[in-house]
């Protein structure tokens, strides 16, 4: 007995000296070996402890290792490290309850090192930890994909895995030459000022999904199981925006991109016939207003980042629970194939409603986060950014939220009966609506976590009553455009977006090349042909087992050859 | 995943009443999901619900009018101490004007983009 509490003991004081999201990542190790409902109460208690870990901490806590030459800085713990911290940790905790059921370790082992790895890049304070991370949320998270075990995720998730891997390329490159430039690895405020700066933020980028950096996004997480799509929609993209935040705040080029991002994808949004499609698109609207936020870079507008990343983490992975559990009972998240669900599926839809309504309406966290961005934006005198941001917030409201619900729950009832959501995912979505609620009605606490002092009231009359009116308007409008015939019917379909070009151009152009050069070769190349062969005959034979380079080299004259080349440095060194 | 449409082998229960059963797709993880004759009974038949019948959809919508119509009437009655940074938001119902055509135009110019975009649902396959 006495053994097994130091062993205990042993182990809090081991998880005490880590970094946060190292519990998690170590515990998934373990995952496979345990099964029922221990594995089910060991993944649960990961994020949890990882959450009381972080708790704990003092606000400037710090913790290095030593790297070959570098100074790695594992932990930097302040006030916007600590908001995504715990935004992340709760995203985990809920995320685990929804997949409670799953019985799949390899996806459990994935989606806890694809968390873990997440809440350690948001605490990296160096570009070498944080590229490490980078890379482990690609690997992990891939397995989320490809768990559907099914062709078409197989591929999606090759093409996820290439897009996010290159991606961490990038940010590698950028690192070495901002190193070489500037000495420093530190992970601060780095701005747009050099080549190695410019590559590490299009490595964010990719990741933040700008427009045609994007399409990974509605390719996989469509593709990922029930439960994996769940933990996908939390933690790679609301990565990007801490890094953008972080490195390269008040960049001014992210504001049109950020207004670009959250108009777009709605047009995608209203046609497109996979609800979980649907949802990602939506994704990448909010990610918008976040990249505008990071882009303005006033104390308000990162604040208000800061905070919409809170309360859309939350109400988006609820968004996507809802769906999951649809999925989970029909088979199907396509609308033209759903309706009438509300009858057989009531709490999930209610939760749906209230993840829909947290995009903007009050009483939800949408409400007093989203309009710090769009204020911000005002303050700044970004009059296009604004009026940008105010009809993205109709938009995104109407189809992104209400049409969700609409065609899912509500609808032409296409007949099918099936069970309430298991009680696993009630409570996670439960619990992620009670938190959309929460943040809407008591914003104190959230704004007490953000990285400035906020001096915001987002409850005034007159901000009630115009974003009533904005909302109440868009779904008149919703309502008009049916019963006028003029609403675009749900219908199968592909969009082409720009993934299209590096499926089906890039494609036709390497076939085009192959053609014509086979032509080429076919037609009156004769002496080229021959020299072509005579050369490749000479390689071949300096190649073969017997040839020049075929033979495996004495060890003297390797060493003759090392000492020659040695001293030719020397000279040239002089 | 469900890209089959498997409808078409969907097992039907109490089919008079236009109920069906969710279609047997492979999905990772998924358990017994079907319902038991009298749990099915207990759900209102095709057509019968509540948000099903026409006259409660007229119901809804006329609430949302009279919801609109106040919203603005706070406008125009000015119940209220309207502000915002830019003189156009304090006009009369801005915002319920500016969210209806922004919706509107939202779905017109995505109709036209299903025209140039949209292809078969098993293009990339």
């Amino acid at each position: 007995m006495t053994e097994g509490a130091a062993l205990i003991d042993g182990g809090a004081r081991l998880a005490a000296m880590l970094p946060p999201g190292w519990i998690m990542m170590l515990g998934a190790l373990v995952v496979p070996l345990l099964r029922g409902p221990v594995r089910q109460g060991w993944m649960l208690a990961l994020p949890v402890l990882g959450l009381f870990q972080m708790l704990a901490l003092p606000l400037g806590s710090e913790m290095s290792a030593t790297f070959f030459a570098y100074e790695l800085e594992l932990l930097r713990f302040d006030s916007i490290a600590r908001a995504f911290g715990l935004v992340f940790h709760s995203a985990a905790i809920l995320s685990v309850v929804y997949a409670m059921k799953n019985d799949s370790a390899l996806e459990g082992s994935a989606a806890l090192v694809y968390s873990g790895s997440a809440i350690s890049a948001v605490f990296a304070g160096d570009l070498i930890t944080l590229f490490i991370c980078w890379e482990l949320t690609a690997v992990s998270s891939v397995f989320l994909i490809w768990a559907s075990g099914n062709e078409r995720a197989n591929r999606s998730g090759m093409r996820y895995l290439i897009v996010q891997v290159g991606s961490g390329v990038l940010l590698l490159a950028g690192t070495i030459i901002h190193y070489a430039e500037t000495g420093s690895l530190a992970f601060d405020h780095l701005g747009l000022v050099g080549f190695g700066t410019g590559l590490i933020f299009v490595a964010f980028g990719i990741k933040a999904a700008f427009p045609f950096l994007h399409n990974w996004l509605q390719d996989a997480y469509p593709n990922a199981t029930v439960t994996g799509t769940v933990f996908l929609s939390a933690f790679t993209t609301k990565l990007a925006i801490y890094a953008l935040a972080r490195g390269f705040a008040g960049t001014e080029i992210l504001i049109p991109i950020g207004a670009v991002m959250a108009v777009f994808p709605i047009f995608y949004a209203v046609i497109e016939n996979d609800l979980r499609r649907v949802l990602a698109y939506g994704l990448n609207n909010q990610l918008g207003y976040m990249v505008v936020g990071v882009g303005i870079g006033t104390e308000f507008a990162l604040n208000g980042t800061v905070a919409h990343v809170v309360a859309h983490v939350i109400y988006k992975g609820l968004l996507f629970m809802s769906m999951g559990a649809v999925l989970y009972r029909v088979g199907t998240v396509k609308a033209s194939e759903l309706g009438g669900l509300y009858k057989s599926m009531p709490i999930t839809t209610l939760l749906c409603i209230v993840g829909a309504a947290s995009i903007s309406a009050p009483l939800t966290g949408g409400f007093v986060s989203k309009s710090m961005i769009v204020s911000a934006a005002a303050e700044e005198h970004y009059t296009v950014v604004f009026l940008v941001l105010l009809l993205a917030s109709a938009g995104a409201f109407l189809y992104l939220g209400i049409k969700v619900c609409f065609f899912a729950f509500f609808g032409q009832d296409r007949g099918f009966r099936v069970k309430e959501a298991p009680l696993n995912m009630l409570i996670a979505m439960g619990g992620a609506a009670a938190l959309c609620l929460g943040i809407g009605m008591f914003p104190g606490t959230l704004y007490g976590l953000l990285p400035y002092p906020v001096d915001y009231v987002p409850y005034t009359v007159s901000h009630v009553v115009t974003i009533l009116q904005l909302l109440l308007f868009s779904v008149l409008a919703f309502a008009f455009l049916r019963k006028a015939g003029l609403y675009p019917p749900e219908l199968r379909s592909t969009l082409l977006d720009s993934d299209w070009i590096y499926r089906r151009m890039l494609p036709w152009i390497n076939d085009g090349l192959a053609f014509a050069y086979n032509r080429a070769v076919d037609r009156g190349l004769g002496p080229a042909r021959g020299l072509l062969s005579q050369v490749m005959s000479t390689v071949e034979r300096i190649h073969r087992p017997d040839g020049v380079l075929g033979n495996p080299w004495p060890t003297g004259a390797t060493t003759l050859w090392a000492a020659i080349m040695l001293f030719a440095l020397l000279l040239l060194s002089y | 995943m469900s890209e089959e449409g498997p409808l078409s082998e969907a097992p039907e229960v109490d089919e008079a009443r236009g109920h069906r059963q969710a279609p047997q797709v492979d999905l990772h993880g998924r358990e017994g999901h079907t319902l038991s004759a009298a749990e099915s009974a207990r759900i209102p038949a095709v057509g019968e619900g509540w948000f099903e019948q026409p006259s409660n959809i007229n119901k809804i919508i006329w609430a949302l009018v009279a919801v609109c119509v106040a919203s603005v009437g706070a406008d125009l009655f000015s119940l209220y101490h309207k502000h915002g940074h830019y003189g156009f938001q304090e006009w009369i119902g801005f915002d319920a004007f500016y969210g209806f055509v922004s919706c509107v135009l939202l779905v017109l110019v995505a109709k036209q983009l299903r025209k140039v975009s949209m292809r078969d649902e098993n293009y990339y396959d």
